[in-house]
């Protein structure tokens, strides 16, 4: 899920670094996302694995 | 040949011809150096290539054929039992071969014998190699959960780090 702006919510590096992207998430938007990836070795054929990460948001107290 | 006898006056002589007949005789075999390269994870029975061949000079004359030599193992090493041998040269795979990562040996060397039918025999070496095979990564699906109100850009994952199960891991201990 990405916002209007298309600013990735996650970014992932090549290393396997995983950061919040430049949006801020909100709970109460939304609380679960599945973040898909691939691992790519770099042997013969440069074999790869399709994985993914759930990741959940929790609730923060906000101002009323 | 013609052989002539002359007496030592020389005025009687008399010639014959001697036909000499050369009796072939068996010699031994011989078996060159083979290499034989078998890949990790190769299925328990298979053919290893290329099947032995050993030689022998009485196949110019021949007396024999190549598929009339038996071959037995005289010895090889122990780290080398997952291969055997067939009377006719054909190594295969009877076990498991190690993980190349994991094996510390990846050539050996063995004697075989290779013997024609009339029972000369020769010897000679044969490798045998390890050969790597490059496998799919290893991924396992992981939980993260963070507050709503982290700040952006804040790392969530390091795969790289020890400290955290990595996003993927490998048999071959490829990079990721």
């Amino acid at each position: 899920m990405e916002p209007a702006t298309g600013t990735p919510l996650f970014l992932l590096t090549r290393t396997g670094i995983l950061t919040l992207g430049g949006v801020g998430l909100n709970f109460e938007l939304n609380s679960f996302y599945q973040v898909f990836y691939t691992a790519q070795d770099d042997g013969d054929g440069r074999l790869e694995t399709a994985g993914h990460i759930n990741v959940t948001v929790t609730d923060s107290p906000e101002y009323p | 040949m013609a052989i002539r006898a002359t007496d030592p006056q020389g005025a009687i002589s008399d010639a014959v011809m001697v036909k000499v007949n050369v009796i072939d005789l068996n010699e031994n075999p011989w078996l060159t150096y083979h290499s034989v390269g078998v890949r990790e994870q190769t299925a328990v029975g298979s053919e290893l290539a290329p099947r032995l061949q050993g030689e022998d000079v009485d196949f110019r004359n021949s007396i024999l054929h190549r598929s009339n030599l038996e071959y037995t193992i005289v010895s090889k090493p122990a780290g080398l039992s997952w291969v055997s041998l067939r009377t006719d040269g054909t190594l295969v795979l009877s076990a498991e071969a190690p993980s190349f990562t994991s094996s510390v040996t990846k050539s050996w060397n063995m004697t075989v014998q290779v013997e024609d039918p009339q029972g000369l025999t020769g010897q000679g070496t044969v490798n045998v190699r390890l050969l790597d095979s490059n496998f799919n990564p290893d991924v396992t699906s992981r939980a993260l959960t963070f507050p709503e109100s982290t700040p952006t850009s804040t790392t969530l994952l390091d795969g790289r780090q020890a400290s955290v199960t990595p996003m993927g891991t490998d048999q071959d201990n490829d990079v990721l």
